[in-house]
């Protein structure tokens, strides 16, 4: 009797997982014709500064139908983390970091080919909160003073190195001793420690932003493109573009790049195409 | 175990079911929402049309692209809000701050600066529609025209709401306060852009200048009858879920099937083998290929997935030598399937080790006396006898190697279609803004464990039914003794201690 029903039982799940990898194998099947039917000998792999997620994926779809150079799934990190995959051997044809910093540190490391490096795009930092956190006009001394929970990028993200330096001129983030008595611009932002207030470090700038999204924290210092990027929060303060070093997104070739030429020209085709410059200007990019 | 009891089991899983499918309804639907950008104030003047957003008498477009005021000339297509702009030279020409509007002239734009906004009417709508620019009537429909799509596509960043001063221009040049706003400027053969640049030629932007403003947004959009003007309603319930699911990219589930059914063929081998190997070394040697074999268990995955990238990576002659002959291990669906096994490698040895000390030695020395060889008393006798606790321990491995996180992202990275998996896939999808994705995986992977720990839970008590029938009077006091062998008692006893070799949460 009771063997009966578990046979019974076990076929159901039988047939439940056959269906479950049905299911699989035709969305596979189906992304595999529709991958060929874009044909195209040249396929780019791009990693990008994370804030560029929504933008650059835009900009991918539109030259993909111009051109038919196709790409693979972009990978948008902290620059930092960037740079330490193309450390682990993990392939690319271009790099966009946030920051002149990390960009110098591929440069060093070997990582790109420094004739290829483009100013991209610029940006700017704000300070934002949960949408209809009724808060106004908030300024660095106000963060500085620790009344509001904050959330910011760690070492790895440039927004967080930008946020540091901004801190630094309130007293708020006390740079490392070989950076001694130096404030705003002329620090990196990077290896020291944050005083009178203890942030929340997050590893890249979006996942900044959903802390304050979500409301785990009170205020986020984030780009003024990731407030368009997901929505969900408002901008409550700007942070005075003197306090910090110029947010300028530079990108280059790899060095070990197969596709050298067709990624230069997608680099060129970024800053010059007026149909690119409608996908930044939408999402938030000045263009350099 | 009766027939009622497998029924009650069947009622069970299908309520779970249901209760994770109705805590999953509400969120995908308050995920719609979120995505619609709902406006701030659909209170002032709403007329309840439906589903559709009304604001302030304005029918906007769940697209967030085209309007209709009901009673006007005129309705609105083709809404693009310029968070930015550009301040490089267009051509060879320094123009100033310029925005690019698209390749057809006479299109309605507003600048804002935060302080005032500038609205430019082109003059060839005026004549199509029949209004003039400076009329009270057109200002208010025009106003509330961008007002209300401005607030659905600011998401969060300055609102045209909130700007107090307007100007309205019907020029193509409009001078404020010494800075001048171009419009429909065709400063490329076939492109329009809108351009602001000082009296003098300076740039606005610039901290030097005195006139310094700042240039928060731009607006445009293209005036088209009533009847040309497309509302698409808000997709809402069963509709919006089909949609979702016809779009939605399946191929984390793909991905982490090809990797866990591979995997589970290597952990079962190895597992099995290192379980028999450590059986046959003196207990000394034992307890140090015992503690090898479980520390992945016990160690952070992220340790784990380390430890693999810093040996097969570029870096290593190991790693390098495996991109030589094209089958590069680190960031590679490969790689994918070594993070599952390491991982999930402890259950699949800890069980069936378990499994195959609580086998009567008597028995297996009976064999022996016999003349079987070893290959033989372990297919013939062996595997046979602990296949329940087998079984168990893979479903347990690769429910484990599905759940992979940690040391996968380590060693394979996040690529769409070659190493994301669904773990992987919740957490990018939700750092990047698709909360209704990363919950859909998360249903996918509820249901799937859950019919996987149901699965272990049926076959147990198959098992335990088998005992009980054998051996009714069985004291299970044995059982909770897994690492000594059982001595007493003939080929029952050994079938009867089975599902010993299971970890203790997953014994009937």
């Amino acid at each position: 009797m009771g063997k009966k029903n578990l046979v019974k039982i076990l076929t159901c799940g039988a047939i439940a997982a056959c269906l479950v990898a049905a299911l699989g194998l035709t969305a596979c099947g189906g992304n595999s014709s529709a991958s060929s039917s874009a044909k195209s000998d040249v396929e780019l792999q791009i990693f990008a500064a994370n804030s560029l997620s929504k933008a650059m994926d835009e900009a991918q779809e539109l030259y993909t139908q111009q051109t038919g150079v196709t790409f693979a799934d972009t990978q948008y990190k902290a620059s930092g983390e960037l740079n330490e995959m193309l450390a682990a051997g993990s392939y690319a044809d271009i790099e966009i970091t946030a920051s002149k910093g990390t960009m110098d540190t591929a440069v060093e490391k070997g990582y790109v080919d420094e004739s290829t490096r483009t100013e991209m795009f610029t940006n700017e930092l704000v300070i934002v909160s949960k949408q209809g956190s009724n808060l106004k006009d908030v300024t660095l001394q106000d963060i500085a003073s620790g009344t509001y929970t904050l959330c910011v990028g760690d070492d790895s993200v440039p927004a967080g190195n930008y946020a540091a330096q901004a801190l630094s001129t309130v007293g708020a983030y006390e740079p490392p001793a070989s950076e001694a008595g130096k404030t705003g611009k002329e620090i990196s932002g990077k290896d020291g420690s944050y005083v009178g207030i203890t942030p929340i470090l997050q590893t890249s700038v979006g996942n900044v932003c959903k802390q304050a999204e979500n409301g785990d924290v009170d205020l986020a210092i984030v780009y003024s493109s990731d407030v368009y990027r997901f929505g969900g929060v408002e901008i409550v303060g700007i942070i005075p573009d003197d306090t910090h070093k110029a947010i300028v997104y530079p990108g280059a070739v790899c060095k070990d790049s197969k596709n050298a030429q067709a990624a230069n020209e997608f680099i060129q085709w970024c800053v010059t195409d007026p149909d690119a410059q409608k996908i930044f200007q939408k999402w938030g990019f000045d263009l350099s | 175990m009766g027939v009622s009891d497998c029924i009650r089991r069947m009622g069970g899983m299908v309520l779970a079911a249901m209760l994770v499918a109705s805590m999953g309804m509400p969120c995908l639907a308050f995920a719609t929402d979120d995505d619609l950008g709902s406006v701030d104030e659909p209170a002032a003047g709403a007329s309840g049309a439906g589903e559709q957003q009304t604001t302030n008498g304005v029918t906007v477009s769940s697209e967030g692209d085209s309007a209709l005021i009901s009673g006007c000339s005129f309705g609105i297509s083709d809404f693009y809000r310029a968070q930015a702009g550009s301040n490089k030279a267009v051509g060879d020409r320094y123009w100033g701050y310029n925005y690019y509007i698209g390749t057809e002239p006479d299109n309605l734009a507003v600048i804002s600066t935060g302080a005032y906004a500038v609205v430019y009417v082109p003059k060839a709508t005026q004549e199509a529609f029949g209004f003039l620019y400076d009329s009270h009537n057109a200002q208010d429909y025009l106003k509330r025209y961008f007002i209300a799509l401005d607030d659905v596509n600011a998401k969060g960043s300055s609102r045209l709401a909130n700007v107090e001063k307007w100007y309205f221009t019907q020029e193509q040049s409009y001078e404020v306060d010494g800075v001048v706003f171009n419009f429909d400027q065709e400063l490329a053969e076939g492109r329009y852009y809108a351009y602001v640049i000082g009296t003098d030629g300076s740039d606005v932007t610039s901290k030097a200048n005195s006139d310094r403003i700042k240039l928060e947004f731009a607006d445009f959009a293209r005036a088209v009858p009533p009847s040309d003007v497309n509302i698409v309603q808000a997709t809402t319930g069963l509709a919006w879920l089909g949609n979702f699911l016809a779009t939605m990219d399946y191929s984390p589930l793909w991905v982490t099937l090809r990797t866990t059914l591979v995997a589970i063929i290597f952990i079962f081998v190895l597992g099995l083998a290192a379980a028999y190997f450590t059986m046959r070394i003196s207990p000394r040697a034992q307890s140090i290929f015992d503690a090898i074999f479980t520390i992945p268990m016990v160690l952070p995955p992220t340790v784990c997935g380390f430890l693999l990238l810093l040996a097969f990576g570029r870096s290593t002659p190991v790693g390098q030598w495996f991109i030589d002959v094209g089958f590069p291990l680190v960031f590679s669906w490969q790689a994918t399937v070594i993070a599952a096994v390491v991982v999930a490698f402890p259950l699949m040895y800890r069980s069936s080790r378990g499994a195959f000390e609580n086998l009567d030695p008597n028995m297996l020395d009976a064999a022996r006396t016999l003349g079987w060889s070893n290959l033989r008393i372990f297919f013939k006798l062996m595997l046979p006898l602990a296949w329940s606790s087998i079984a168990a321990a893979t479903v347990l491995a690769y429910a484990r190697a599905l759940g992979e996180f940690g040391a996968t992202l380590f060693l394979a990275g996040n690529y769409a279609g070659v190493t994301r998996t669904i773990p992987i896939a919740i957490y990018f999808e939700w750092m990047n803004g698709n909360t209704d994705i990363a919950i859909f995986w998360t249903i996918v992977i509820i249901i799937f464990s859950f019919i996987v720990i149901m699965f272990i839970n049926l076959w147990s008590s198959r098992t335990t039914k088998y005992r009980r029938r054998q051996n009714p009077k069985k004291k299970r006091d044995a059982l909770h003794d897994t690492g000594a062998p059982q001595m007493e008692g003939g080929l029952e006893s050994a079938i009867a201690t089975e599902d010993a070799g299971l970890p203790e949460e997953l014994r009937p």
